[in-house]
């Protein structure tokens, strides 16, 4: 995936200059050339891009405005300022609106080709993948539950959009001028990606109200039913495109069922584990909920907890495994047969199993119960 | 395979790949530097994937290391990481590799002397 470079100035000499002594570094990111503010207005809604670097002094629409109009309708895109009149005033205004660098003309076109290329290598510093499916990509921002950034290309159009997540929840998408749900909508329904992941989010507000399992799911609707009218001949619609609507039916809530859990498991498994156990010891079920619920809330996706001996036979292998290969102390295990529940393992004189919802956080789980 | 499996080292933390066949045959093993002495017997690992052979995953965290087992149509993947390897990042990469390690079979017939259109 290359990265998108927009660059601002109303000298044609400079846009040439840059132009062409940026040509070498186009196996880097490519450069998308803009000669005031207003037309990058334009340009900004009709592409998707990873970087902009823009000249102070323009007419129609001057640098700091368009600065001002990337931090708030791109906060995900970083702004570079160069200049040719400099003032310290100047550099500290550039930089509390929000530019990420400040540039005094001349420079090196080379030297500014690293700040480019130090700047977008932080946004792909949590890893880049090639032709990851809409489920794949899915299921990594499900497991994840991380707060970061994620770019992605259509493989099919190059068409880029962005996504922010903190926590694992979606706040906002971002395709050309489109954000919010009818954004994630289209970025969805693409078929196959390429993705670069940035370990942070510029977005604090929350545009998307929905859960990012029911954003996909509309998506996929969306899609499909979009598909399907432009198959049936008998179909009045004219329009080919995908154009997804902005009010979906689709609830939040329509997301799996997730069993309010533990110490209320059915009869029917071997051992219980109870909440509150006459011994007055505090229960392995209760401490394991505990700390589940501290790191995720009450909807963690645990169905329930309970001590199962038949799971003693694999404990021991792992244990065996251990001390074969030198891995130390078994700390837990998570098994995932392809049923409708995942289990985690907790070793003990009989395994604590946690069974879980196969759609839940099941690395955030692992993580609060790893420590 | 070499080749297929680069993606995997690419992510932190991921230290070898061992590929056994159904039956338990190391298909490949590739380790990112030098083999621990500790895994110098890493038929050891197969007693994983043996026990529970319907398990389509599972990830076994130990003090000092990590095993992703990923069950594969050829038989099991182990991905043998640190304990801070990113794995939602393995778990993806391993669903790429996944159909590149099967199309690596030699196919019988006209199929393995030309390429499809």
């Amino acid at each position: 995936m290359i990265p998108k470079v927009l660059i601002v100035d109303d000298s044609k000499e400079m846009l040439f200059a840059l132009s062409e002594g940026l040509e070498k570094y186009e196996d880097k990111f490519s450069v998308v050339l803009s000669k005031n503010g207003l037309d990058a207005v334009e340009q900004l809604k009709a592409n998707t891009f990873s970087l902009v670097v823009t000249d102070l002094k323009m007419p129609k629409m001057d640098g700091f405005s368009l600065l001002t109009h990337v931090m708030e309708k791109y906060p995900g895109i970083p702004v570079i300022v160069i200049t040719g009149y400099s003032t310290p005033q100047m550099e500290t205004m550039a930089n509390d609106g929000g530019a990420i660098g400040y540039i005094e003309k001349p420079f090196m076109i080379d030297d500014l080709a690293d700040r480019i290329s130090t700047t977008l290598s932080t946004q792909s510093d949590g890893g880049s993948l090639q032709n990851v499916t809409s489920s794949m990509f899915l299921q990594l921002v499900e497991m994840e539950q991380k707060t970061c950034t994620i770019r992605l290309t259509d493989r099919l159009t190059d068409e880029q959009g962005v996504l922010f997540f903190n926590n694992g929840e979606l706040l906002d998408a971002r395709i050309g001028d489109k954000n919010g749900e009818h954004a994630a909508y289209v970025l969805f329904s693409w078929d196959e990606v390429n993705l670069s992941i940035q370990n942070s989010c510029a977005i604090t507000e929350n545009f998307i109200k929905k859960d990012v399992q029911a954003v996909f799911l509309e998506a996929l609707r969306l899609k499909d039913e979009a598909e399907s009218i432009h198959e049936d001949p008998s179909s009045d619609n004219t329009e080919p495109e995908f154009e997804p609507e902005l009010e979906p039916e689709l609830e939040p809530d329509s997301e799996p069922s997730v069993v309010e859990p533990v110490g209320k498991p059915p009869a029917s498994k071997p051992k219980t584990a109870t909440l509150a156990p006459a011994s007055g010891k505090k229960d392995p079920a209760a401490v394991i909920r505990q700390k589940i619920q501290t790191k995720l809330g009450t909807k963690s996706g645990v169905q329930e907890i309970y001590t199962d001996p038949k799971w003693n036979s694999l404990m021991l292998a792992m244990e065996k495994v251990a001390l074969a290969i030198g891995a130390g102390d078994l700390k837990l295990a998570m098994v995932n047969n392809k049923g409708p529940s995942d289990f985690i393992l907790i070793p003990g004189l009989e395994p604590t199993v946690v069974k879980i919802n196969p759609k839940s956080p099941r690395d955030r789980i692992i993580d609060a119960l790893r420590v | 395979m070499k080749e297929q499996f680069s993606e995997i080292f690419k992510i932190k933390d991921v230290y070898g790949v061992v590929l056994f066949s159904g039956e338990g045959k190391i298909l490949y093993e590739e380790f990112k530097e030098k083999k621990p002495d500790n895994l110098s017997v890493v038929t050891d690992l197969y007693a994983l994937p043996r026990t529970s052979p319907n398990a389509y995953e599972m990830d076994v965290i130990f003090s000092q290391m990590r095993l992703y087992i990923r069950k594969v149509n050829i038989g099991h993947m182990i991905i043998i990481m640190g304990t801070n390897a990113q794995m939602a990042m393995v778990r993806l990469t391993c669903d790429m590799i996944n159909p590149t390690i099967q199309s690596t079979k030699q196919s019988k017939g006209l199929g393995r002397l030309f390429k499809r259109k």
